[in-house]
């Protein structure tokens, strides 16, 4: 136990002593400090408007005496997102990290490394939560004025909450990495094993979340009755959730101790499995195979074409995306997840029968149509440029071998265009992808898609040159496990800032002045185009500068 | 011809990691830069491939200011870096080719010289394979490729020999030899005393960021009566 303890401050230490890089210096400090304000900022708005929401719902839920929906809510949608995140943060800290090997050669137990690496995760995820736990508790102890308890098992739910759902993904990741060493191709298997666990939790979700299927006259009887009974339609993944909620609400000692109790042994469980599975998938984990097949004449000669160095940088980019798992997981395949994910909406019979009915209505030829195309080709442009991360971490990525990008004899310029190109061409795959989809099954217009592709095309470009602005700024060099370069990296906030005021501008240009599709076409093409070359202009010069101070 | 004139490198605006550091290294000849660890050669070394800025002075590689006109500078030299772990994800080949691209060599030239290197280091059954699936002496040996498909001038090597298999440390040693006798210039770090006194024509020695002797390895001993090379090392960098 000591040796877990120690283990896990020293994890935390370093993770955070990572984040905290470059900070030593004046300048540096100030311009984190400028940054943090801004972060700040930005986030209020969220943060307020789940406060907000909460509020309003309470006192819409209050008169029926079904309050206590909101926190059956919290309590469902929270682990559930603690859960999809655990999927893709797992197999970075757990396997895929750099201290891996050099814990393995310490003399330590499974569970003493799991437990540390459970505990690291553990931190990422209460920052995750609290964007979301902390408003809505808050607007419901604001409004209903709890019991001191309340507030004593809400602060003990923030810090025990995220350990199961993290738990159910590392024991999914944990029992597919054990079976890697029985694949014949190792490395593939190992490639695939993140999207092996996000396959099987989408599975476990669909087959077990959600709300128990009930007729209309059983709902209108749950609403009349009062005493939160709407609670009984919700169906909890997590064991532990049902005695939080009752915990909370009625204040029930008993079920926050069983609770408690469910919590501890599903971790004092976890451990013990661990002790088992744990270092069966985890050693060996960065073994390569390797052939030792030497180049047929043929095969040489294909691989020592030569082409431009933009061109040749631009694949080393794209090859090392796809090539590491974290990255094929995170930055490529989020490009083509995201319309799949959207699926569901379309082929569900009642969704698909409103979509439909909808579209009857529609005007395809009027001017609000076009122009509501071009606003909603911006918004996809914008979104597929900046969810993959990959120009927002085109710098951070390079880590430790930073330094290659300044000893080539290849100019900045055309070094940063390689990597916008590669960030350019996974977004497109995915526009094109979103919109030739939605477009062919909602049977829009040819020219409607063909109006949706140009400013979504548009949009990417300049998102991507902003995107790689913000990592020539603050590159995060120094980095344990590549998924820090993508996924712990704030970068991702400022990217979305632009993305998102440029986006509700849009929304409200789209919304006031719908009858001049023309005229907001031509402003929103001139000011993305204006706007990318000037980035394209700028951006060498500013890494030149930038880049200068990193050593 | 590595010209470097009077080279200061402050880190944080405090430590003063290399402190008027001048050296006039002409070609022709194999020079060992030696030091204790955190003597400054690293810096001297990454302020030379333009990694790093100096604050005062200038380098020149083959007349080219590094600071001033850095593109032409960098295709005088090759630089292989202490650490070899360059790439892991890419294949031995893919990285070759991308060095080639980078310092445009044609197609039928990199490939003659990519047998040709593969064959000395004894990596042509690896070149297909992920350098990740290396070992650290072979990713050596790759990233020493990498440099020397595109024929620089100037090599540039921190700490090379280290990892290396004594067959390929010979090959490269004989490489250097050869680099320097066709009118080249190398210039070296390397802790190994016995390495800078069997190869190099000249060592710099370096500590606390400032160089205490710059001349052959004759004229040092000669100074030093029936010292060891190592007890010279010492005695001079204990003074310096």
């Amino acid at each position: 136990m000591a040796k877990l303890l120690s283990l896990s401050t020293a994890m935390l230490k370093n993770t955070f002593s990572l984040v905290d890089q470059g900070r030593k210096r004046k300048t540096n400090r100030w311009i984190s400090i400028g940054f943090t304000l801004i972060l700040v900022v930005a986030l209020l708005p969220t943060v307020a408007s789940f406060f907000m929401l909460t509020s309003d719902g309470i006192e819409l839920l209050l008169p029926l005496n079904q309050e206590g929906v909101i926190l059956g809510l919290l309590l469902n949608a929270v682990p559930l997102l603690i859960f999809f995140f655990a999927l893709f943060l797992v197999p970075a800290i757990y396997y895929f990290s750099k201290d891996i090997e050099t814990l393995l050669a310490l003399p330590l137990r499974p569970y003493e490394i799991l437990g540390s690496k459970l505990f690291v995760s553990l931190i990422y995820e209460y920052l995750t939560i609290s964007f979301f736990f902390v408003p809505v508790i808050a607007a419901y102890m604001y409004i209903m004025q709890p019991a001191v308890g309340f507030y004593l098992f809400s602060i003990l739910l923030f810090l025990t909450l995220p350990l199961v759902p993290l738990i159910f993904a590392s024991v999914i990741m944990m029992v597919i990495m054990w079976l890697v060493p029985f694949a014949k191709n190792r490395d593939f298997f190992n490639m695939i094993s993140g999207f092996l666990a996000l396959g099987v939790g989408l599975w476990v979700n669909m087959q077990v979340g959600g709300l128990e299927s009930i007729t209309e006259g059983q709902l209108v009887a749950f609403l009349v009755e009062g005493n939160n009974s709407l609670l009984q339609t919700f169906k909890f993944i997590f064991p532990n959730i049902p005695f939080a909620l009752n915990a909370l609400l009625q204040g029930s000692v008993v079920d926050a101790l069983i609770y408690l109790a469910i919590t501890s042994a599903i971790v004092l469980g976890f451990l013990s499995l661990g002790q088992l599975l744990y270092f069966r998938g985890i050693i060996g984990i960065n073994e390569t195979a390797s052939s030792r097949k030497i180049l047929s004449e043929a095969n040489l000669t294909r691989s020592t074409r030569s082409s431009k160095a933009i061109v040749s940088y631009t694949i080393k980019e794209l090859k090392l995306l796809f090539k590491t798992p974290i990255y094929l997981l995170n930055c490529v395949s989020i490009n083509f997840l995201l319309p799949i994910l959207f699926l569901p909406l379309f082929t569900m019979s009642s969704g698909a029968e409103d979509i439909q009915a909808i579209l009857a209505m529609i005007d395809f030829n009027s001017p609000t149509t076009i122009t509501v195309a071009i606003g909603l080709g911006i918004a996809v442009g914008l979104t597929m440029g900046s969810i993959n991360m990959i120009s927002a971490t085109a710098i951070s990525r390079e880590g430790q071998f930073f330094y290659f990008m300044k000893m080539i004899p290849m100019s900045y310029r055309d070094q940063l265009n390689a990597k916008a190109a590669s960030g350019i061409i996974l977004s497109l795959s995915g526009i094109l992808f979103t919109i030739i989809f939605a477009g062919s099954y909602l049977k829009l217009p040819f020219y409607l898609i063909l109006i949706l592709l140009f400013f979504a095309i548009i949009a990417t470009l300049f998102i991507n040159y902003i995107s790689l602005l913000v990592d020539v700024l603050r590159p995060k060099l120094v980095w344990e496990s590549e998924q820090a370069a993508v996924k712990q990296n704030m970068n991702f906030l400022f990217t979305m800032i632009p993305s998102m005021g440029l986006s509700f501008l849009i929304g409200y240009v789209v919304i006031n002045y719908p009858s001049s599709p023309f005229l907001f076409g031509t402003i929103s093409l001139v000011v993305l185009v204006v706007a990318t070359l000037t980035l394209v202009q700028s951006l060498p010069r500013i890494a030149e500068h930038r880049f200068k101070s990193i050593h | 011809m590595i010209e470097i004139s009077a080279v200061t490198k402050t880190y944080n605006g405090k430590v003063k990691a290399v402190n008027q550091l001048s050296l006039s290294i002409e070609d022709g000849k194999i020079v060992g830069f030696i030091g204790p660890n955190g003597a400054g050669k690293t810096t001297t070394l990454k302020m030379m491939t333009g990694i790093l800025d100096c604050d005062e002075g200038y380098i020149r590689l083959n007349g080219h200011d590094i600071g001033t006109n850095p593109l032409l500078a960098k295709k005088q030299f090759g630089f292989v870096p202490d650490n070899p772990d360059v790439f892991l994800r890419l294949k031995g080949i893919e990285y070759l080719n991308l060095m080639a691209d980078i310092y445009e060599v044609d197609s039928l030239e990199r490939k003659s010289r990519i047998t040709e290197l593969a064959e000395a280091f004894s990596m042509t059954a690896a070149l297909n394979d992920k350098i990740l699936s290396y070992s650290h002496g072979m990713r050596q040996k790759i990233v020493v490729m990498g440099v020397l498909i595109h024929q620089p001038s100037i090599w540039i090597l921190d700490e090379p020999l280290t990892g290396l298999d004594p067959q390929s440390s010979y090959v490269l040693k004989e490489m250097m030899r050869k680099h320097a006798q066709s009118g080249k210039t190398v210039f070296f770090s390397t802790h190994v005393l016995e390495v800078a006194e069997k190869l190099c024509d000249q060592v710099a020695i370096i500590n606390r960021g400032e160089i205490l002797y710059f001349g052959t390895l004759e004229e040092l001993k000669g100074r030093y009566n029936q010292m060891s090379l190592e007890e010279i090392f010492l005695e001079v960098t204990r003074h310096g």
